[in-house]
């Protein structure tokens, strides 16, 4: 009975709690049903808190017979990714180093998230502290693509974006350093927002880079983002680099239409070496759709384009190296015991770290070394303004900028772990946002062909900083553009799950 | 050669704890002697997800500490991590300011005269304290103090001698008591000392190779090792040998300093700006308001109180802390003259509270009740003595001045009628004496005075009698 | 061409207190000497002159007052330490050296 609902969105769950359609309590159990069904294959979580999702469910149960109000998302199961701190939940930020660890105060996001009335479920795996674009790296067992298991689901928000497809929970919040919330929505065809820089707390989300990490929401629906993001969004005490401006009615802004909105198409990306023809043919048709629906498309230039991946993994992987320093066995997590301090450090994080985040720190402490710094750090650090710099000079001449998420729909499990520089290549599209701060949206767009197989293909959006109200607008006209996006669900859903 | 064939030449590097009620980055509570491990919260232990937030009572009482050394604040200022491994460091980096500190320049005023010229003022969290040998082979870490506001005040190598170090850290530690921005503890460690020493050939303009003393955390320290420092680097440039760049421990026992670490295995610190920070700016209408609300500093204080024509000695007593200070020229507003004042606070009012143990802050004498007591003296209402116990009366709590001369009857007797009464019968009780005294005995003078004072309990105007007395021996 | 040889893995690993072993050496000397060289084509780029970027910045800096909050029971404090007694974190004898 409650299986029907799911599969639809977050505010239409959220309703049907409110008008009493259905139990929250039943709402969890049917998507626990689900998650029971596919996690085997799929594999997006990392930790499920029965018990306590079960009692925050019965909460809002309890609450709506006693005639309280209820929270925009009273009653909606969601997931987090394990980046997330939750109070009392183990949270492992799928490293080894923290193996056991739970946090002894809550975060920002679960406590918004709580006090909206959502169900948390439970913590969805990622790629080891974020680091990695197809959730392969770290100790646990790989994630698989629902819309076909032999693939990546992307990452390093994987866990997320493939629960999400599977329709587990209607909602997911992911992070985002230099894409890992939209290149994996864009591989399991949902929809992901990379919010502004400063526009969601940090607090409560283990750091990978801090100048670029942003928390931000996946879901099915591009208006469920609008109602994450306003309960995410807003200045938080506990981060000094959080702003403090209004949101505006994110909600509202996704009734608004893609006439009259100038759209910049940056043509020079799409000679891009590696572009698959298939991704490349999907955002063609994208920009068409847009043009008919009263888009106007206008030709931008990025000059520093093809220098942001080097700029980014220069400048992430110093912020990596320093900010897991504090991993050194002592006040939390794993340790290798030695009665020399120096082997115990060096054996504890030896062990703790996956090969990826090891060579990302070993990159990081490169850079930064002082008879470096000045060659790598320093000067990456000017070529992230001049690649800012080309975004505010594009943004005078549109109101978006549209690309592809990734030039690829996706790739094989194992295909791409020995080869860490092409994967770093592939985040092409999608780390000048994070340089830059600013707000970006995968909706979507279509489906291409990888060899036999067909896969999701997304649709990123990019808009001038603290502007999200413009991706929503675009994104969710766009949605509307294409219904029938939204019927196709995975293979796996059809073949036994559901 | 020998030491004095060779120029010392001394630098600091000072770090003092800011007097606030919780951490640089977090709203953990911080105060001394809490049970190890009391005064920690997520941040300050490093758990993941944890982010600085800055105080601004610290940036406040950093900034005026700033202004008072007449540096030039930086309207703009960052951040960076500095990074080491170490036990009693849980981030695995300090938050400290790198390229770019709030404070540039400035000086500390040590003597008058002279000052020692500053490079930089920047703000930075302290470490953890390490407990050695908790158990064989096994250390313990206490994180009460990881977090702390401190300031590090860097100066140039411009000190030519040990114990102007000492003064310079002396005038400091007066000064931030002096601005409440902080308790200047040494022996609390809220003031720690690290020296740049090196010597050069007299007449050499080139500085010598420097070695840097750590914690050096008492005056007599500070000087003490400079000295060591000073005869191992002469003795090593005698035998025509190089000083090696090194971070240096003194041996107080044994008052010689060692190499801790050389140059060559110095640490890369990886320094870069604190991503988690926003800059730091300083507003210029913000820096004028924290200017104006400066009070008068010690140098200014002590030349005005010169110009008033007291003593150096009386100056420098004045001008121990500020509260002294401030007390004084209350009294003086209240109508006292300025070296009565001073009399009374450096003496009978500075006794009575180192007796009491009280702070000048809660002293029970008003100035307006110090002053009113030297008041009753000027108009000879009442003589030196009684003053002493009024003044004891009202520290006492007993009541305002003028109410305890009148219920004590302590008014001075000055009616020259009734005094000459007196006189007449005592001269006339000791004929001896009276006889001895006119026959030029001159210290018999006394005694009769004295026996004046008795008869009168205290209360005769000594002029007066000395007076009568003057017309008594004249008559014969 | 290694561009970040065998010798200078070494010296980065100890900095970063990473226990590598040879084949780790041999791999990550790989690793690096070829992401490196992606890396110095920012050397291509004219910089003379531009500020460098940090992050994006929050309009006005956000500070705290000084209000002090209620710290961790000890016994939270330390719950999730690897090595503790009632009142230390512990750890193996070191040098003390800062
Ligand atoms: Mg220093
Ligand atoms: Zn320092």
């Amino acid at each position: 009975m409650a299986a029907e609902f799911v599969g639809m969105g977050a505010a239409r769950l959220a309703a049907a709690v409110a008008e009493g359609e259905v139990t929250a309590a039943a709402l969890l159990e049917a998507h626990l049903d689900r998650i029971s069904a596919l996690d085997g294959e799929v594999r997006a979580w990392r930790h499920l808190d029965l018990e306590g999702a079960r009692a925050q469910a019965a909460a809002v149960d309890a609450a709506r017979a006693r005639g309280e109000r209820l929270g925009p998302l009273a009653g909606v199961p969601v997931g987090l990714k394990d980046i997330f701190v939750v109070e009392g939940m183990p949270t492992q930020c799928s490293s080894r180093m923290l193996e056991g660890w739970v946090p002894g105060y809550q975060g920002t996001h679960a406590q918004r998230m709580r006090e909206a009335g959502a169900v948390l479920v439970g913590k969805l795996a990622m790629d080891e502290f974020a680091m990695g674009s197809s959730n392969e790296n770290g100790p646990d067992p790989s994630v698989h693509n629902p819309w076909d298991l032999d693939f990546v689901p992307g990452g390093s928000s994987g866990g997320s974006a493939a629960a999400v497809a599977a329709r587990m929970v209607p909602l997911s919040l992911g992070s985002d350093t230099g894409g890992s919330i939209r290149q994996p929505a864009s591989f399991c065809g949902v929809a992901g927002l990379k919010p502004s820089y400063g526009r969601v707390s940090r607090a409560g989300m283990i750091a990978f880079a801090s100048s670029l990490d942003q928390a931000g929401p996946m879901a099915l629906e591009v208006e469920d983002l609008a109602l994450a993001l306003e309960l995410l969004a807003g200045a938080d005490p506990k981060d000094a680099s959080c702003v403090d401006l209004p949101v505006p009615d994110l909600r509202a802004a996704c009734r608004g239409e893609l006439a009259g909105m100038r759209v910049g198409l940056h043509r020079a990306a799409l000679g891009l070496e590696g572009l698959d023809a298939g991704v490349r043919a999907c955002f063609e048709d994208a920009i068409a759709r847009m043009r008919e629906a009263g888009a106007e498309i206008v030709d931008i230039e990025l000059p520093h384009f093809d220098a942001a991946v080097a700029c980014y993994y220069v400048l992430c992987t110093a912020e990596a190296a320093s900010n897991l320093a504090r991993y050194d066995g002592l006040r939390f997590g794993h340790r290798v015991p030695d009665a020399d301090l120096e082997v115990q450090y060096a054996k504890s994080r030896a062990s703790g770290f996956g090969d990826e985040v090891k060579r990302r720190i070993m990159l990081g402490t490169f850079v930064l070394r002082a008879d470096s710094y000045e060659a790598y750090y320093g000067r990456a650090m000017k070529v992230r303004r001049k690649i800012a710099e080309d975004y505010t000079a594009a943004f005078a001449r549109c109101d978006l900028i549209a690309s592809p998420v990734s030039p690829v729909a996706g790739f094989r499990l194992g295909e791409r772990v020995d080869d860490p520089l092409a994967m770093y290549l592939s985040d092409v599209f999608t780390v000048g946002v994070n340089l830059a701060g600013l707000p970006a949206l995968s909706v979507p767009s279509g489906f291409a062909k990888v060899g036999e197989r067909e896969l999701p293909v997304g649709l990123q959006l990019i808009a001038p900083a603290f502007e999200e109200a413009r991706l929503f607008r675009a994104g969710a006209a766009f949605e509307r553009l294409t219904p029938a996006l939204r019927e196709r669900v995975p293979p796996l859903l059809a073949k036994g799950g559901a | 050669m020998s030491l004095h064939d060779y120029e010392l030449v001394v630098g600091l590097e000072i770090h003092c704890q800011l007097a606030t009620r919780s951490k640089l980055f977090t709203d953990c509570p911080f105060d001394t002697g809490g049970e190890p491990n009391t005064r920690v919260d997520p941040f300050t232990l490093g758990w993941p997800g944890t982010l600085p937030v800055p105080n601004a009572e610290a940036v406040r009482l950093a900034t005026r500490l700033a202004l008072a050394l007449d540096c030039e604040l930086q309207a703009h200022s960052r951040f960076a991590r500095k990074h080491y491994f170490y036990p009693d460091l849980p981030h695995g980096y300090q938050i400290t300011q790198a390229d770019a500190p709030y404070a540039k320049g400035g000086a500390i005023p040590f003597a008058p005269g002279k000052a020692l010229p500053l490079e930089r003022i920047h703000m930075e969290s302290d470490a953890g304290k390490t407990t050695h040998g908790v158990r064989e082979g096994v250390s313990g870490v206490d994180y009460n103090r990881a977090g702390a506001p401190l300031v590090e005040i860097v100066s140039l190598p411009a000190l030519r001698s040990a114990k102007d170090a000492a003064e310079v850290l002396r005038s400091l530690r007066q000064l931030v008591r002096w601005l409440g921005v902080s308790e200047g503890d040494m022996e609390k460690g809220s003031l720690r000392c690290d020296a740049n020493v090196s010597l050069r050939p007299r007449g050499v303009e080139a500085l010598g190779t420097r070695c840097e003393i750590k914690n050096l955390n008492s005056f007599k320290f500070l000087e003490a090792a400079i000295g060591a420092e000073a005869r191992r680097q002469a003795d090593l440039l005698d035998r025509g040998e190089a000083v090696v760049q090194s971070t240096m421990a003194y041996e107080v026992d044994a008052d010689r300093t060692w190499v801790m670490r050389s140059k060559e295995d110095a640490a890369d610190y990886l320094y870069f700006p604190e991503p988690d920070l926003p800059p730091l700016r300083l507003e210029a209408a913000w820096l004028d308001a924290q200017r104006e609300a400066l009070p008068e500093l010690p140098g200014p204080r002590r030349d005005r109180y010169l110009a008033a024509g007291l003593s150096d000695y009386d100056a420098e007593q004045l001008t121990a802390d500020r509260a002294t200070g401030d007390y004084f020229d209350a009294v003086c507003e209240a109508g006292a003259g300025a070296k009565a004042a001073c009399n009374w606070i450096i003496g009978e009012l500075a006794a009575a509270m180192k007796a009491e143990k009280l702070e000048m802050v809660a002293c029970p004498v008003t100035p307006a009740q110090l002053a009113e007591i030297i008041a009753l003296v000027e108009a000879d209402t009442i003589n030196g003595r009684a003053a002493k116990q009024v003044f004891e009366a009202v520290f006492a709590g007993e009541g305002a001045p003028r109410e305890i001369v009148e219920r004590k009857g302590l008014g001075q007797v000055s009616d020259r009628a009734a005094l000459e009464a007196v006189v007449a019968e005592i001269l006339a009780a000791h004929p001896d004496q009276l006889a001895a005294l006119r026959g030029g005995k001159a210290k018999l003078r006394g005694f009769f005075v004295g026996q004046v004072m008795k008869q009168t309990r205290g209360r005769a105007n000594p002029q007066v009698v000395q007076a009568l007395l003057d017309a008594a021996i004249a008559e014969r | 061409m290694a561009r970040v040889v065998s010798d200078e893995i070494r010296a980065l690993a100890r900095l970063c207190r990473l226990e590598l072993e040879e084949a780790e050496i041999e791999r990550f000397s790989a690793d690096l000497s070829r992401i490196v060289a992606h890396i110095e084509t920012l050397a291509g780029i004219e910089v003379e002159g531009v500020e460098p970027f940090v992050g994006p910045e929050a309009p006005a800096a956000q500070l705290r007052a000084d209000t002090p909050a209620t710290p961790l029971a000890r016994e939270r404090a330390l719950a999730p330490v690897p090595a503790h007694d009632e009142e230390f974190v512990l750890v193996p004898r070191f040098k003390d050296e800062m």
